[in-house]
């Protein structure tokens, strides 16, 4: 890989009576790659993004953007990071070519007309651009914001919950415009906790709960579809054989038990390729299946059995 | 900065509610200078040669009311007040009913220029909570500048504002006060009664510019006290009414001048300084304070204020 462009140290922000809302953050961001910020709401996305942005003080930690420290200085790391945070805001009562020029003037280095052209173009709004903000449909306020947060050629893109309040074709075409931006070796940093998007839209995504990090994965290994893909599945026998069906389970160091669904059903954490082994050796010590079941997919099932199951397993153990 | 004072001027002059204040301004000096010739100024009368009989007769008039035993008390000293005004100005040669551009501006500016501080009060408390509100203020805070250089552009664009509506008034208030009421200049003469000392003599070139010049710092005050508090207490409502209520506060408080003048605090506070354009017909505004000393606390209390919210917003967490 090559070197990290956003470089985030043990973000940890405190707030009153000293409770932690995100704590002991670190992750790296590469040229080119689009990273996903999962989990759910309240995990602390929003915090750490807004921190990164400088919106929030960090308690501690430190953010780096090509090397450069923040607290170092903080107008050459800004100057490459192009953000929307929630929502896109606009002046309403200004266009859209007004508002897009209020960012132009503050860009350090100058923004000239075509760039603001080449943007528009880039998203679509040449028809509307005239047009004042507040006729915007919440699509095109977000290709505006896009525009916005392009327009003075930042290295970064930084965009909290992009995906709120877009319909289907406006997430898919984001999505299109964030693999092109990754081709041009712009880096995106994407927080949602909409998994099936994140897993189309991302190379990694990073998973946060309860304010800290819990796990990396590369969006790629999940979706192949070779022997170490990971699965939930669930195999469902008879009451009176449950214990044994656990027992010969909690044998194998490969699978791992989540949880006992009726007293009759077990939810299994393991490799695609092993299913029919498995089965196998159920039949073999005579326990009987009546039914095999396939639980969510990939990050989903990742996601869920990271949030969801800490109580029952170790965060560590479950780290493919 | 400058950059950042030009868009801000931009956004003030592209929302509709600053050109109806400034309208309004327009307008009402126009409702007024016809209100003052039809009703007010009594046209007939200014060329009517008796004026002097008329004067005399009134002063005959109130000898009567002084010479009654059972007057009241004001009504004997509202008598000698009238009585020595027309005194002076038979002395002087000053015809009441005569008038002038010049003296139409002197009169009604303290009255117009009331809007002018409403509005500006208004526009001080929206000007930085609006952005907050709408959430643009988030968008202007990650890009590479230093957050109190956002909100001084603001402060200064107010200003700029409250400047623009005080030329807008001097300006359409000569050009209607010429057209229908005639030319005068700088030294036409007028009565100062200041209701304190008695009424005295002077000219509209001692008063005015020293009226519109306090005025200008006055409002200062008010700008300065509602845009603090806008950010202090987060609330645009808040600080709006905060500003009516230190308007019309003004105008109390000069009642309670009278009542609290003895006591050692009163003059601390700064809602009786906030009257600075009385100082243009008089020297003292309480027993022993001067225009020198109510400057001196209103920019004390300006510094505080000032102080307090750029040290907040400098370090506030934008979390919502």
């Amino acid at each position: 890989m090559s070197e990290a462009v956003l470089d985030i140290q043990s973000l940890r922000k405190t707030v009153h009576k000293g409770k932690n809302i995100v704590e002991d953050v670190s992750f790296k961001m590469h040229k080119g790659e689009i990273l996903g910020l999962l989990g759910p709401n309240g995990a602390g996305k929003t915090t750490t993004i807004r921190m990164i942005v400088g919106l929030i003080k960090r308690s501690s930690g430190s953010v780096s953007i090509n090397g450069t420290d923040m607290d170092e200085d903080s107008q050459t790391c800004k100057r490459q990071i192009g953000a929307i945070v929630e929502n896109p805001a606009f002046y309403d009562y200004m266009s859209g070519w007004k508002n897009l020029q209020q960012h132009a003037r503050m860009a350090i280095d100058p923004v000239s007309d075509e760039r603001m052209q080449d943007i528009i173009k880039l998203v679509q709004l040449e028809d509307a651009i005239h047009d004042k903000v507040k006729k915007y449909s919440l699509g095109m306020k977000q290709r505006l914001g896009v525009a916005q947060a392009l327009l003075h050629q930042p290295s970064i893109l930084i965009l909290d919950e992009p995906t709120n309040g877009l319909d289907p074709k406006g997430i898919r075409e984001l999505r299109d415009y964030l693999r092109e931006l990754a081709d041009q070796g712009i880096s995106t940093l994407v927080s949602s906790h909409l998994l099936s998007e994140m897993q189309l839209m991302c190379d990694r995504v990073v998973i946060m709960e309860k304010g800290r990090l819990i796990d990396e994965t590369v969006i790629g290994e999940l979706d192949q579809s070779d022997e170490q893909k990971v699965c939930i599945v669930a195999f469902q026998c008879r009451v009176d054989q449950i214990q044994e069906a656990k027992a010969l389970i909690e044998a194998d160091s490969e699978i791992e038990l989540l949880h006992i669904e009726k007293e009759q059903t077990l939810v299994l954490k393991l490799h695609e390729a092993t299913i029919p082994d498995v089965n196998k050796k159920f039949v073999e010590a005579g326990i009987d299946i009546y039914a095999i079941e396939r639980k969510k997919t990939t990050l989903e099932e990742k996601f869920l059995s990271l949030t969801n199951t800490r109580n029952m397993t170790d965060i560590k153990e479950v780290q493919s | 900065m400058i950059t950042l004072i030009q868009n801000e001027w931009i956004k003030l002059w592209s929302k509709k509610r600053t050109w109806i204040f400034a309208l309004f301004i327009l307008l009402i000096t126009i409702g007024i200078a016809f209100f003052f010739k039809s009703v007010i100024f009594d046209m007939d009368a200014a060329n009517d040669e008796n004026w002097e009989q008329d004067l005399e007769e009134e002063i005959a008039v109130q000898e009567e009311i002084m010479a009654d035993e059972d007057a009241d008390e004001w009504q004997v000293e509202n008598a000698q007040m009238t009585i020595q005004q027309n005194e002076e100005m038979l002395a002087s040669g000053i015809n009441p009913n005569k008038t002038n551009n010049m003296i139409f501006l002197e009169e009604t500016f303290p009255f117009l220029a009331s809007f002018i501080t409403l509005f500006s009060v208004i526009v001080a408390s929206s000007i930085v909570s609006s952005e907050i509100d709408d959430g643009t203020m988030k968008h202007l805070l990650i890009r590479p500048y230093p957050r109190w250089k956002f909100i001084t552009a603001k402060l200064i664009t107010t200003v700029g504002f409250s400047l623009s509506l005080i030329v807008v008034l001097l300006v359409s208030n000569l050009l209607i006060g010429t057209i229908l009421l005639g030319t005068g200049s700088l030294s036409t003469e007028i009565m100062v009664n200041n209701f304190e000392t008695t009424p005295y003599l002077s000219t509209v070139g001692e008063v005015l510019p020293a009226r519109v010049g306090l005025y200008v710092l006055n409002v200062l005050m008010f700008i300065i006290i509602s845009f603090s508090v806008s950010i202090l207490f987060r609330s645009q409502t808040l600080a709006v009414g905060i500003g009516i209520f230190i308007l019309f506060g003004t105008n109390i408080a000069q009642s309670f001048n009278v009542l609290l003048a003895d006591t050692s605090w009163y003059q601390y506070i700064f809602l009786p300084h906030l009257s600075l354009p009385e100082y243009a017909i008089r020297d003292e505004i309480l027993p022993g304070v001067g225009l020198a000393f109510s400057i001196m606390v209103l920019s004390v209390y300006a510094l505080v204020f000032l102080g307090a919210c750029f040290t907040y917003f400098q370090r506030k967490d934008f979390a919502e």
